[in-house]
């Protein structure tokens, strides 16, 4: 396991681009992150100065709802992490260095761990990032009002993002896999994330869409609560389903080993 | 009696219409220093992908070290197939680390396959800055890495320069000289002659021949012989239980001797029914020739 980890480490270790897109991510959410509150909050006045019924305004970095806020914000940027796991996975098809780790002496499955490895520390760095900007602004926002314990109220929004990173992650790395080339397997993942499932989830419908990867990995954080949402009668859920995390885990474990078996029949 | 390293036994596979490894079987023994040798396309890097276990074989079997090949018998075997495979945006030290982890080597030996293939002073350059020969020395210094008792080499001097070339095969002698198994695989015939001690002929995925490449060099010995009396020397060639072949050309005969057969043999062979040579040429046959000769007859 861990040396899985200093061998993909060593990959990265002195890659300047890598470190580059990470300083991009923690630096565009950090902003972005900090400064969506007043953004939305000024589109909604700019759009009904005028109007008879005044709207409320959005408040995100009140302890706990912080949590599901921004961890619901941070699911639209997971293309990010993804990106950069589907560059790193199809360069080393790029250079050939996946089969000359398989001539130095790693086995297929060795390859396939480490790359699982991979997808995992991505996965917990991308929640670390967002997890201490989310208490960063949490923490600024707080009134004496809002109790302390409140901090650790909803904490299950942290590990529930993990688990869509990681599925996330897993459909990338199934993508880099099996197309080995890094524009087809960026291009697919694009294409299948954005329309594809997109348009397989609406013919297929609520009760049946629920079991596609992406969507799976999508509903375990749900649209937060927000008293707009809730002029129009819409249901919330405030909490991670077990089903949700049910159908995740199942969807890890399935890309893991259809990829074990693609592994070991492919030539490298 | 030397440990049996590999063993191929009838190994095949098929890309479509094309028959790259064809019911290929062979031994290499240990300190052997073996060449795989056939013209581009001929099913040497096949062949080696299959024994290092990047490319599935459609039937036969092979063993390491007498043992079912896993990725623990590939850290025993330092190998180079086709190109030099490494990470372009990390240096050449930071290249080997990986290396040295998959195999479990300690960092240290970095410096010391690095001094062996001259690229100390480059160490920290980043590989895509290395010229062709340099990522070619690079990839004999991975294969170095824990001094592993087999090397695979799958053309290792292609795209250096002479100097290069002469450093590279410099450099598998002295390695060969430790008693190491080494394959090598090279369109090269020159190269196989100069470095090897055994070959295997491939064409088209079909063992064309196998043997030491003294045999080979030795093999077919022929002389070329002139005499005063041309009808004499004819009759009595033919005659002659060990010339086993020949053909004429002016008054002089060219002719194909019985292994272990010498040229002075022959000279005593045509005294005793009366004749006295003019001539007496022995003539070698270089590995090309021969090569060539067995493609021809494919």
């Amino acid at each position: 396991m861990i040396n899985y980890f200093t061998i993909e480490f060593l990959k990265i270790r002195t890659y300047k681009t890598v470190w580059i897109l990470l300083g991009i991510f923690i630096l565009g959410f950090a902003l972005g992150g900090s400064a969506l509150e007043s953004m939305l909050n000024k589109t909604i006045t700019d759009n009904t100065s005028g109007s008879l019924i005044p709207l409320p305004g959005f408040s995100l970095y009140l302890f706990p709802s912080v949590w599901q806020n921004l961890f619901f914000i941070a699911g639209f940027v997971k293309l990010f992490p993804g990106f950069l796991f589907v560059m790193l996975v199809t360069n080393e098809f790029t250079h050939d260095t996946i089969r000359q780790n398989v001539i130095t002496g790693m086995s297929k499955n060795q390859i396939l761990n480490s790359k699982v490895v991979m997808a995992t520390s991505i996965a917990l760095i991308t929640t670390l990032v967002v997890f201490l900007i989310a208490l960063t602004n949490g923490l600024i926002h707080k009134t004496p009002e809002i109790p302390f314990g409140t901090l650790f109220q909803k904490l299950e929004f942290v590990p529930a993002y993990f688990l869509e990173i990681m599925t996330y992650l897993m459909v990338c790395l199934f993508f880099a896999l099996t197309l080995r080339k890094p524009i087809v397997a960026i291009l697919s993942m694009l294409v299948y994330s954005i329309i594809a499932e997109p348009i397989i989830a609406y013919k297929l419908g609520a009760s049946m869409n629920q079991f596609l990867p992406l969507k799976a990995a999508a509903n375990l954080i749900r649209i937060p609560r927000t008293t707009l949402m809730e002029f129009f009668g819409y249901e919330f859920q405030e909490y991670v389903a077990g089903k949700d995390i049910l159908i995740c885990l199942a969807y890890c474990l399935l890309f893991y080993f259809v990829l074990r078996l693609i592994m070991k029949r492919r030539d490298l | 009696m030397k440990e049996t390293i590999l063993e191929i036994q009838n190994l095949n596979k098929r890309y479509g219409k094309i028959h790259a490894v064809n019911d290929l079987s062979l031994k290499i023994k240990q300190g052997q220093i073996y060449g795989i040798l056939g013209p581009n396309g001929s099913g040497k890097t096949t062949t080696l992908g299959i024994i290092l276990g990047v490319i599935n074989a459609d039937s036969g079997s092979y063993k390491w070290f007498g043992q079912t090949p896993n990725a623990a018998t590939r850290r025993k075997i330092g190998a180079i197939l086709e190109h030099p495979n490494f990470l372009p945006y990390l240096s050449a030290k930071e290249n080997l680390k990986i290396i040295c982890q998959i195999r479990n080597v300690p960092y240290q030996d970095i410096d010391r396959v690095l001094q062996i293939v001259n690229l100390s002073s480059r160490s920290r350059s980043l590989y895509k800055t290395y010229s062709y020969g340099m990522k070619q020395r690079l990839a004999i210094a991975a294969a170095l890495l824990g001094d592993p008792g087999v090397l695979i080499l799958d053309e290792p001097t292609n795209g250096l320069d002479p100097a290069g070339i002469a450093e590279v095969r410099a450099l598998i002698r002295k390695v060969a000289s430790t008693d190491k198994t080494i394959i090598l695989a090279s369109h090269l015939l020159d190269e196989v002659q100069k470095i090897c001690t055994h070959v295997l002929v491939i064409h088209n995925g079909k063992k064309i021949q196998s043997s030491t490449v003294e045999e080979i060099v030795n093999n077919g010995y022929k002389v070329e012989i002139e005499a005063a009396d041309f009808i004499n020397l004819r009759k009595s060639a033919e005659e002659s239980p060990f010339i086993k072949s020949f053909s004429g050309e002016g008054n002089k005969l060219l002719c194909t001797l019985e292994e272990g057969k010498t040229a002075e043999e022959v000279n005593q062979y045509f005294f005793s029914k009366g004749i006295v040579l003019k001539q007496l040429n022995p003539i070698h046959q270089s590995l090309e020739q021969h090569f060539l000769a067995l493609l021809n007859d494919d």
